[in-house]
């Protein structure tokens, strides 16, 4: 006659149920904490204090011949600048000097690209490695969320592409704000 | 028959119950810190959304009306900085204050502050929890001279807290403010302009723009003035002939030289470029006839001063980008801040759907003979689509 088996729980089971609770939490954990770090980073999108502080820097663009100086040219989707690098571009350097300090707008990057974005998205995704290794000089992982949250923004009708931009502020608060830009 | 007698035992018992209990007390320890993280944003939310129906408030002022200056007031008490005063350009004010008050809750009164603009109160729904910042309303100006010489920035701040938030949820405004010292285009802070004068030798400008019509040019064009400048104002750059706007072309001086400008597309939006050539220095108080040419044929645009060329290659297969914008003298419409109106005379004005370079350039050779200029332009009339007299007959 065949002996039954009385063992109860065996090793194995327990493993297996272990290990299956173990993949739950984790899958919850792994899906839900990405979703928190968003929703932190979705908050410093297009903030009403952004998007003003954008509409100064905006109008500083517009003045003189400041802006045929600051679009991107010849293949080029996208200009990026530091604040030194803006002002030094502009004529009233010391405004933009001091308007851009930490005191007052304190911005990090300042980006121009065309009306549509979709090539400067396209572009950008072209340096994920390097952006996401922290190699590159103008973009992080910050800006590159941002960026690659834009809409793609389709063209307003009756007008012509050419003399419609897009200008984007990086604040060193994490914030980040964009706006049309039409001389 | 086969039975089964597995079940649990005792010490399964208990690890299977210490297993449960720590699954129920993770999943506690998680609804809890979810429910104390859903409170803390609510408030939050309601925080947020307090300074921005300020701030909006505000801004929509200072956007609209252009901010001119600050200035502090007092409205009694022991504290001070807890009122300012913002000046606009059309010579409104708005008085920006924190103001004390009382409301009553479970029966209880409690001292609250609340921000008052523009006399409407603004009052956040959790008052009783606000702490405003040591004098309350901070105000801060980067003088104009330290800066440029016409623009000056002002920032409010009311630093706000929450007792059950950390940080700073208070206002913060940065509004530059620009001081239009001769003219500006811009909304109603746009001054009145000084009437252009017609003389014998051409009319003069002085902070002042005329309009004249939409001109769209693609292929050869010429701009064309004779054009005076004054001693006085020889040293600041102008825009004397033009309708630039990231589109259009234009006459303007530049360091004391000549310069024809346009934005060149070669049909790729993003190729979109601003090219200018300019000539040697010029002198004041003397007249002189510029040319700017943009020559699709040869890729080049040029500028003659009195004959005299100086060239810049271009991309093939450019064309000039259509402006908005009217065709001005005395200075550019499109700019926001119009610094660069033009200081001088000026008795011709005139643009041709061609390439008048070579007539207009044959009058100069060896002195500057108006009446050379003139009849020679004049034969190229029917191709110009503007010819603007400027000269008191």
């Amino acid at each position: 006659m065949k002996k039954n088996n009385e063992n109860g729980f065996l090793l194995a089971e327990a493993i297996v149920v272990g290990v299956f609770v173990l993949s739950l939490f984790t899958f919850l954990f792994v899906n839900v904490i990405p979703l928190v770090g968003q929703y932190e980073s979705l908050e410093k999108y297009d903030t009403i204090d952004g998007v003003y502080n954008t509409n100064i820097i905006r109008t500083m663009l517009m003045e003189d011949d400041n802006m045929a100086k600051v679009l991107p040219t010849g293949g080029t989707y996208y200009t990026a600048f530091t604040p030194e690098t803006l002002c030094d571009t502009l004529d009233r350097r010391n405004y933009c000097m001091k308007l851009l300090d930490s005191e007052y707008l304190n911005v990090k990057f300042v980006y121009l690209t065309s009306y549509r974005t979709n090539s400067f998205k396209a572009q950008i995704e072209t340096l994920k490695d390097e952006i996401m290794r922290g190699d590159n000089d103008y973009f992080d992982r910050a800006s590159y969320d941002y960026i690659q949250s834009l809409d793609g923004f389709s063209q307003p009708s009756g007008t012509t592409y050419a003399n419609y931009h897009r200008v984007i502020v990086y604040y060193n608060n994490g914030e980040f704000a964009n706006l049309e830009i039409k001389a | 028959m086969k039975r089964d007698n597995r079940g649990f035992t005792v010490i399964e018992l208990i690890l299977s119950f210490i297993f449960v209990f720590t699954l129920a007390f993770s999943m506690y320890q998680l609804l809890f810190s979810y429910r104390t993280r859903q409170n803390t944003e609510s408030i939050r939310s309601q925080m947020l959304d307090y300074r921005d129906q300020v701030t909006l408030a505000i801004q929509n002022d200072i956007v609209e009306k252009n901010l001119k200056s600050i200035e502090s007031c007092y409205i009694g008490g022991n504290v001070v900085n807890r009122c300012i005063v913002l000046n606009f350009n059309d010579n409104t004010k708005k008085k920006l204050s924190v103001e004390d008050g009382t409301v009553t809750y479970d029966g209880n009164d409690y001292d609250i502050k609340y921000i008052k603009y523009d006399n409407i109160i603004y009052q956040s729904p959790d008052a009783i929890l606000l702490e405003f910042g040591n004098g309350y309303i901070y105000h801060e100006t980067q003088e104009a001279d330290e800066i440029e010489n016409d623009i000056t920035i002002y920032r409010i701040s009311i630093p706000i807290y929450h007792n059950d938030l950390s940080g700073n949820y208070g206002i913060n405004i940065v509004a530059p403010a620009y001081n239009y010292t001769q003219g500006g285009t811009s909304g109603s802070s746009k001054p009145v302009e000084p009437a252009a004068t017609k003389t014998a030798d051409g009319t003069k400008y002085a902070g002042s723009v005329t309009e004249i019509q939409n001109v769209n040019a693609k292929s050869q064009l010429s701009v064309i003035a004779r054009v005076k400048f004054d001693n006085s104002n020889f040293s600041s750059n102008q825009h004397f002939f033009g309708n630039w706007a990231m589109g259009g072309f234009g006459l303007s001086l530049k360091n004391q030289k000549a310069c024809f400008g346009t934005y060149l597309s070669t049909g790729n939006q993003n190729n979109l470029s601003y090219k200018e050539i300019c000539s040697d220095a010029l002198s004041a108080d003397t007249f002189y006839t510029i040319v700017g040419v943009f020559d699709k044929a040869s890729n080049k645009i040029l500028i003659y001063v009195n004959g005299a060329s100086k060239e810049l290659a271009i991309p093939a297969n450019s064309q000039i980008v259509d402006s908005d914008l009217k065709l001005a003298i005395g200075g550019n419409i499109g700019r926001i801040k119009n610094t660069n109106y033009f200081y001088g005379t000026i008795s011709h004005a005139i643009v041709c759907n061609a390439n008048v370079s070579s007539k207009v350039s044959s009058c100069f050779n060896n002195k500057v003979d108006t009446n050379c200029y003139e009849s020679n332009v004049d034969e190229y009339k029917k191709k110009c689509i503007v010819d603007v007299d400027l000269i008191k007959k």
